[in-house]
């Protein structure tokens, strides 16, 4: 057990020192990059002007940007191990403070949305798995696969027409209450909904098709126990497999609902940030998202042994 | 009269390749505290034909004839009735305890589920009989163990907590769906020890499915011999191992290793489409012109000890 | 055999062969866009802008008058030449990549794979945004920020493949019979490690096509006057309220196409042994 936690702990390292160099490596592939990219905002404001030579060697000077890309790369993770994460080119502002005032604007629209596509998912699944091949299964299914197919930022307009536009029910953009949140959750949760759903009617399928509930039918246990007791634990063990594999996609997915619906989050700042070239604030935000995509497989892989005693034991 | 009396059976499914009949045309027998072995080789419908007895077949298995319990016919009763009769009156013992045992129950909760089922108890007292099961079967430190999950056990332990749990609330029949498969030979001798004083004790009947002669001559009264779906013959304990009617039988007994380890030349043949007279012909010794076109009926050897042969004709 | 009763299994599935002729269909409307457009999808006639569906211009008019019914069918031609480009490209690499690090194993292969198992546990579109971040949007860069990612998949479904099958009799006779490793590779493992893959592509092209799409939502892929869907959406999303159409009929687009690989990389799972596929 504590072994496990420890090997966990050091691929949970692992995966943010690779991500993290690649990220600032692929940022800094160009070379001389990054000090015209501080020139044009240090001297002109902006990043659409271009700088005079003059001007990017001061900051090449100033900055010492002329050393290797590794001794560069030491200082800045140097600094992020100490919580410095540097300063934005655009704002001028730390980018560990740029970040967290945006934190909790993502962690609630991805929370709300895993959420949602379990509170949708789990149980659709299991009434498809329930009546196999009737027509309720064949809308659930051909509903998912729906789900699976729509690419999520033509569903954030599709719903921002029909329940903003039109139905005048839900705010278009921005933040604040619970009725700004109803929209990009939706958007948000939909293909994981589909997706979990999926996944818990073929798990529960293949559950039910065990020697155990047939042993469990022996015993004279009536069909609805059977499934409670003895199937429903069984067929969630993949489905709390894929929250984490979810999680990611959903992570991902928020660079491009918060775009649509102005959220305040981590993942419009990353865009922002990218259309800017803006590269302090572009490696923070990837940083961030790493860490709360480890951070919640983590938290899975420590509920794990609590679903399956086969896992985690001696 | 006999405790369950099985009448002309059939239990067959549809594959891609054709109509499966498993179990074809299969009467027999098991009296009060009466122990049968049905022995047969791998794949000629012995454990399909344990399973049809309380109905535990998929849904696309066709099950026909008639299987009288008590005087009341098992495949007319309704679910729940059947229900309140599987666990209580007839328990099954699986084959293969790893995968029908529940991997995220404890084996204590999955042993206490029949006592909170069929008697009542509340769960703390189902647990206590649990483990009260669990020391009858001889595992040692049985509260300890009542605690554990089945990957915990080894196999040896498996079979016997399946055995504990197949014997919960004191069943009138017991069907045990080969109960050694799997275990080492050591481990195998104690499980069949057990068996057999755990029978004395219970005066329960018993239908033992097996591949293992030994194993039958050890703990039934009378055997039947099932071959491509139906039955061969039918004998007392003694009559049929001194001496076997049906050429099949002999041959069966020729190959254990004690009498000479005498492979059966050719396989068996298929249960979608058996040959048209006498099933085991293409492999007899003693296969005459008709044997090949007639399909030959159950015809009785002597008092007691039937075979499906021309030969007795 | 086996091939005529996987090829049954999939036809009988009614939801891969509509998949199958919605494809057909798409790859001729891409093939065939020089003379199925009626309009020219440059052409800019700016006293016919936003204009409403009509017979004139079915999918009505964008906000500079040009056809969306013509810059939808070449639309198609972009979206499936880039993602053809992108699978074939990505599932040769990394078929290549994987059969090579399943077939020698050694440290080499230890470090590709725990590389990959990090790269893939990250999603995969900002890694993709990131690149794009580096090297600047475009069509071009689209597709290689896309590839750099897409390839560890077909990677580590190659790699699993071989690890079985070379240890199968007949590579090792082969290999008694004085076979080189390359031939062996060429003509023993790879054929044996293309279903998996092949099903693995036909989803793929499905997920390639929603992540270039996004890519041109947010400005970062194509760029105008390039006919591109995903652009098209991120183009007509200011007209939303008033002209939804010129969101409509993109991302319908868009939808059909992924839902048409989606049926035909179910179909042909359910086809070919399920068992062989690793990845879900």
């Amino acid at each position: 057990m504590f072994f496990n936690f420890v090997k966990r702990l050091g691929i949970f390292c692992l995966v943010l020192i690779i991500s993290t160099t690649l990220v600032f490596f692929m940022l800094h592939s160009l070379p001389g990059e990054k000090a015209v990219v501080m020139a044009k905002y240090i001297f002109l404001g902006s990043v659409e002007l271009n700088p005079s030579n003059e001007e990017i060697q001061l900051v090449k000077d100033k900055f010492d940007l002329d050393r290797s890309l590794i001794s560069q790369y030491i200082s800045w993770a140097g600094a992020a191990l100490h919580g410095d994460l540097g300063r934005s080119y655009k704002s001028n502002d730390p980018v560990s403070q740029e970040i967290l005032i945006r934190l909790p604007a993502t962690i609630t629209l991805a929370f709300v949305s895993v959420l949602m596509s379990l509170f949708i998912g789990i149980p659709l699944g299991i009434l498809a798995a329930v009546k196999q091949n009737s027509i309720t299964d064949y809308i659930c299914s051909s509903t998912a696969v729906l789900g699976i197919s729509m690419p999520n930022f033509w569903l954030a307009l599709l719903l921002m027409l029909v329940f903003s536009l039109k139905l005048n029910l839900t705010p278009t953009i921005g933040y604040g209450g619970l009725s700004h949140l109803i929209l990009p959750a939706v958007t948000l949760g939909t293909a994981s909904s589909a997706v979990i759903m999926r996944l818990t009617r073929s798990s529960m399928l293949e559950v039910m098709r065990q020697d155990y509930i047939r042993a469990a039918r022996g015993k004279g246990l009536s069909r609805k126990s059977i499934f409670i007791t003895h199937a429903l634990r069984n067929a969630l063990i993949p489905v709390i497999t894929i929250i984490g594999l979810e999680f990611g996609h959903l992570l991902g997915g928020t660079v491009i609902i918060e775009t649509i619906f102005a959220w305040p989050g981590i993942g419009r700042l990353l865009i922002d940030s990218i259309s800017a070239r803006d590269i302090p604030v572009i490696q923070g935000c990837v940083l961030f998202i790493t860490l709360m995509y480890m951070l919640l497989n983590f938290a899975i892989d420590a509920v794990y042994p609590l679903i399956d005693p086969r896992i985690g034991g001696n | 009269m006999s405790l369950l009396s099985v009448e002309h059976l059939e239990s067959q499914f549809v594959t891609e390749d054709g109509i499966v009949k498993a179990v074809d045309d299969v009467s027999f027998e098991i009296a009060n505290n009466e122990t049968l072995g049905l022995v047969g080789e791998s794949g000629c419908g012995k454990t399909v034909l344990a399973l049809s007895i309380l109905r535990l077949l998929s849904e696309n298995t066709k099950t026909r004839g008639i299987i009288r319990y008590r005087g009341r016919d098992l495949l007319q009763l309704s679910e729940d009735d059947l229900m309140a009769i599987r666990g209580r009156e007839i328990a099954q013992i699986f084959q293969n305890p790893l995968s029908s045992l529940n991997p995220v129950l404890t084996v204590g909760f999955q042993i206490s589920e029949p006592f909170m089922l069929h008697q009542g108890l509340k769960r703390k007292a189902a647990r206590i009989k649990a483990v009260e099961m669990l020391e009858r079967v001889r595992i040692p430190l049985p509260e300890e163990r009542a605690r554990e999950y089945p990957h915990e056990f080894s196999g040896g332990m498996r079979q016997r907590a399946m055995i504990a749990m197949g014997l919960a609330c004191k069943p009138s029949l017991i069907i045990a769906d080969e109960p050694t498969r799997g275990l080492d030979v050591t481990i195998q001798a104690q499980v069949v020890e057990l068996m057999k004083e755990l029978i004395k004790e219970s005066c329960a009947s018993m239908l033992i499915i097996t591949h293992d002669l030994s194993l039958a001559a050890e703990l039934c009264d009378k055997i039947a011999v099932m071959y491509s779906g139906e039955i061969l013959e039918y004998a007392g304990i003694q009559d049929f191992f001194r001496k076997p009617a049906h050429p099949y039988s002999k041959c069966f007994l020729e190959s254990l290793p004690a009498r000479g380890m005498k492979p059966i030349r050719g396989i068996s043949p298929s249960l979608i489409d058996p040959p048209p007279g006498c099933r085991f012909c293409p492999r007899c010794d003693h296969a005459r012109e008709e044997c090949k076109h007639v399909h030959p009926d159950l015809m009785k050897v002597k008092e007691g000890q039937y075979a499906r042969c021309h030969i007795y004709a | 055999m086996q091939k005529t009763r996987s090829l049954n299994e999939f036809l009988k599935n009614k939801a891969s062969v509509m998949g199958l002729i919605i494809i057909l269909l798409l790859v001729m409307t891409a093939a065939l866009a020089d003379y199925i457009s009626p309009y020219d999808t440059d052409k800019v006639v700016l006293k016919e802008k936003l204009k409403p569906p009509s017979w004139q211009h079915p999918m009505g008019t964008d906000q500079l008058g040009r056809d969306v019914l013509s810059r939808i069918i070449y639309g198609t031609r972009t979206t499936f030449e880039l993602s053809m480009l992108v699978v074939l490209f990505t599932s040769a690499f990394g078929v290549f990549i994987g059969i090579i690090a399943g077939y020698y194993r050694g440290i080499v292969d230890e470090i590709l794979m725990r590389l990959i198992d990090v790269l893939l546990a990250f999603p995969s579109i900002i890694l993709a945004l990131v690149i794009i971040g580096a090297i600047g949007p475009g069509v071009f860069n689209t597709v290689l920020a896309i590839s750099l990612v897409g390839w560890l998949f077909y990677a580590r479904v190659a790699r699993a493949s071989t690890l079985s099958i070379r240890e199968k009799e007949y590579v090792e006779g082969a290999r008694a019979m004085g076979c080189s490793d390359a031939y062996i590779c060429f003509f023993y493992v790879l054929p044996n490690c293309l279903p998996p893959i092949i099903v693995l592509m036909t989803l793929n092209l499905g997920s390639v096509i929603l992540s270039i799409a996004s890519l041109g939502y947010l400005g970062l892929g194509a760029q105008p006057p390039i006919p591109e869907w995903g652009t098209m959406l991120n183009d007509g999303k200011e007209y939303l309220r008033d002209c939804p159409w010129l969101s409509v009929f993109p991302g319908l687009m868009i939808m059909i196409s992924v839902l048409a690989f989606n049926f035909i990389g179910d179909g042909l799972r359910d086809a070919i042994d399920p068992r062989q596929l690793v990845i879900k």
